[in-house]
């Protein structure tokens, strides 16, 4: 793909200033969108997608990589330890969750149901926990971009592919929990529903 | 001239931007709203609007509303897999949804035409955002039936949107649309910023509207009057407008024979115990939304009512609840998606410079992967248009094509989304892994999915049209289409028998735990009953017997039911 840097006006470095993007992207897709005198069906797509790139850190990281040549033969795209650790917590976390969400759901008689509201409640808890811990280690990863940047570029390539990957992995993980504690709540919601109907 | 139409489930309305403003357009009688009501009689053209609702009575059969919620459905006829596209019988011949559709397009096409004094060939035409791409379809294709071009195909909320900022393009601000109407729900976050128009999520459910509402307060008013629910939608549809304003209303209920019962009270509490489960479906819908957006109720400026139910006074203080904050009530429930669309319309022919729309994908679009997963190639809310493309090899030798399934929807099992059809990839034959095609999914700025077909070694590029193939998910559409499926085939007892045998195997693994959770709680004397129960149903389990299996599992169903209890109450106090 293309420079999204370029495409932005933006020096190529590991971090970019969330809010001049958004506005960079406002002013640009306002001429580029296709109900526009002036528009371009192909170079909206292009900025869209160069916009989703430079938001998400992961990809952002691995494109400026990317831009500089790849990585060479060298293999970085290991996970920083802190990371490591949370893996194999969380997927069985998640596991046992999604299991108790389609419990809930496909429940036939009404203390089945009010057994896994019990458990839902304990396991809501739980993610509520983790999700806390995986936004600090997001934070701390997002701090090492920020040095990353201040070094920049004296910084090995390998070092901001492992950044990235750890980056990939947090945030997917982010995304896997709030999804799950959201449903979750939604079946702890509906049962407040019931109680107050009664 | 470009028209913006706003093709409802109850009602339709047709706009145009003129000298700067959008305006809504009347037919012969004056009135803005059509009623999306066709009624087909023998040997003469269909009624459409109001005279097709005055005929309702006298033919129930040949007329069809809330034909929008059969837009792009499917059915399965019985004793086979395969799937055709929905048809409505009448006396005079079977409709597809889209053919009466576009009569009402028809209709309010001559109403312009009328008050315009030009032809008119080009239009914009308003869906539920959550509209799939199948819908979309239907609804463009409805169109074109009218004799119009279909500019473009534009969600709903955001058209209210439009409606809302057109005179407030100065502003930054974070809006929620919440658009309840007749058969659909939909709920969109919205950024304003200088004239740019920025969907940041929507949410919605296509069978959701006043409609369901109209069924719950029918199915109710039969039990209180010992009458068929079917015969009174309209007094309920009428109740319920009332008890907008009044707090009580009488329900007369008109015979056949045009004597009336005796009035039967009916309350807005009534009401709104009826109402509150159902509205409830769309707290789920708005937190989504928030959720991803990245935002909670604190970052939003506005929240906009539209939809005719949302003037349900309930309607209005569950959103005040959902979102803590008093709803803006400022748009016209039943115009502020006509103006939008009219406004839409004057984008498109370069009347507005200043404004931009950016809306967005509501529904995932991804294809089926080993193990009967999906594999998301465009995430739900991407704004469109937008582009996603997959390589596919060939995985033996000489392979001449690969068949794919393309699916729409948010969940992980593929079997669980929309299937939007098949996508027939040719290779041309070569060594395994050799072949390469290059498949890109485009959506474009109708939220309408293209698909072309690039071959990488001899970089020809072709469009392929996807067959379609889309499920009635919808319970109620699927009453609508009153198609009977056959379970002859079924062994009636055997399922009967199934199906009690996992309610029993829940009920005694969640007997067990329920024990566990409430330790002390549960007296000796309650638990030697309940013991006693549960080996009943073992018993009957073990020796397979139908009746005593039935009669184990409603004794342990009902005894239960107090530790049900008390577990919810656990629940509530923490």
């Amino acid at each position: 793909m293309k420079d999204a840097f370029a495409l932005f006006g933006f020096e190529r470095r590991p971090a970019v200033d969330a809010a001049e993007l958004q506005e960079r992207y406002l002013r640009r897709a306002a001429i580029l969108h296709p109900d526009s005198a002036q528009g371009d069906a192909r170079a909206f797509v292009e900025l869209g997608t160069a916009r989703a790139v430079l938001e998400d850190p992961a990809e952002r990281l691995n494109h400026l990589i990317e831009l500089q040549g790849g990585l060479k033969g060298v293999s970085g795209s290991s996970f920083a330890n802190e990371v490591i650790v949370e893996m194999i917590d969380l997927a069985a976390l998640l596991l046992e969750a999604t299991q108790e969400i389609s419990k809930i759901a496909n429940a036939l008689t009404p203390l089945a149901r009010a057994v896994s509201l019990q458990s839902a409640r304990n396991l809501l808890n739980r993610l509520e926990g983790a999700e806390n811990r995986i936004k600090l280690l997001i934070n701390s990863l997002d701090e090492k971009v920020e040095t990353a940047d201040q070094t920049w570029p004296d910084i090995p390539l390998a070092q901001l592919a492992q950044l990235a990957a750890s980056l990939r992995f947090a945030r997917k993980r982010r995304t896997q929990i709030s999804e799950t504690s959201f449903q979750l709540r939604c079946a702890l919601g509906y049962r407040d529903l019931q109680t107050q109907e009664e | 001239m470009i028209v913006g139409i706003d093709l409802g489930t109850t009602n339709s309305l047709i706009g145009v931007f003129e000298a700067g403003f959008p305006v809504l357009i009347a037919d012969e009688t004056g009135s803005y709203l059509t009623p999306s009501v066709v009624a087909f009689e023998p040997n003469a053209a269909p009624l459409v609007g109001f005279p097709a609702l005055h005929r309702k009575n006298l033919t129930a059969t040949d007329t069809i509303h809330s034909v929008k919620r059969l837009m792009g459905a499917y059915e399965k006829r019985s004793s086979s897999q395969q799937q055709f596209p929905v048809r409505l019988r009448t006396s005079v011949g079977d409709f597809s949804p889209e053919q009466v559709s576009a009569h009402i397009l028809s209709k309010l096409k001559k109403d312009a035409e009328c008050a315009l004094g030009v032809p008119i060939e080009r239009a914009v035409i308003t869906v539920p955002a959550y509209f799939n791409d199948a819908q979309r379809n239907a609804t463009k294709t409805a169109g074109e039936l009218a004799g119009l071009t279909v500019e473009r195909i534009l969600s709903e909320p955001t058209a209210a949107a439009l409606a809302y900022g057109l005179n407030r393009l100065h502003d930054r601000a974070r809006i929620a649309v919440y658009d309840l109407g007749g058969g659909t729900f939909d709920i969109s976050l919205i950024e304003l910023n200088q004239g740019t128009f920025e969907v940041l999520s929507t949410c919605g459910d296509t069978a959701l509207g006043g409609d369901d509402l109209d069924r719950a307060i029918a199915d109710f008013l039969a039990q209180k009057l010992g009458v068929a629910a079917r015969t009174l939608i309209k007094s309920a549809e009428e109740a319920k407008k009332r008890l907008s304003e009044e707090i009580k209303t009488e329900i007369l209920f008109p015979f056949d024979h045009g004597e009336a019962s005796n009035p039967t009270v009916f309350t807005r509490a009534e009401l709104e115990a009826i109402c509150h489960p159902i509205l409830e479906r769309t707290r789920a819908h708005c937190m989504r939304a928030l959720q991803d957006a990245h935002l909670t109720q604190g970052d939003l400026d506005e929240v906009i009512l539209v939809g005719g139910a949302t003037r349900m006074p309930l309607v209005r203080a569950l959103v005040a609840d959902l979102f803590g904050r008093v709803p803006n009530t400022s748009q016209h429930p039943d115009e502020a998606v006509a103006l939008g669309a009219a406004i839409q319309a004057g984008i498109l022919e370069g009347a507005i410079q200043n404004l931009t729309l950016l809306d967005v994908t509501p529904l995932s679009l991804g294809i089926e992967t080993f193990g009967g997963l999906m594999n998301v190639l465009i995430p739900r809310n991407t704004t469109i248009p937008c582009k996603s493309g997959e390589m596919f090899t060939n995985a033996v030798s000489n392979q001449v094509s690969l068949r794919i399934s393309v699916l729409q929807g948010e969940r992980e099992m593929a079997a669980d989304n929309w299937k939007l059809g098949e996508l027939v990839v040719p290779f041309t034959p070569a060594q395994k892994g050799q072949a390469r095609v290059g498949v890109q999914f485009e959506i474009d700025a109708n939220g309408i999915l293209n698909v072309l077909i690039r071959d990488i070694a001899t970089h020809q590029d072709h469009h392929i049209k996807i067959q379609h193939a889309v499920d009635v998910s919808d319970e109620a559409v699927e009453t609508m289409i009153a198609d009977s499926v056959e379970n002859a085939f079924e062994d009636m007892q055997e399922r009967a028998f199934t199906e009690l045998r996992l309610k029993a195997e829940e009920l005694l693994s969640a007997l067990r735990s329920a024990f566990v959770q409430l330790g002390e709680e549960i007296s000796t004397e309650e638990r030697t009953h309940l013991d006693h129960l549960a080996q009943a149903a073992r018993d009957a389990l073990f020796t397979k017997a139908l009746q005593p299996l039935k009669l184990a599992v409603a004794q342990l169903d009902e005894a239960t039911q107090p530790l049900a209890n008390r577990l919810l109450d656990k629940l509530t106090c923490r």
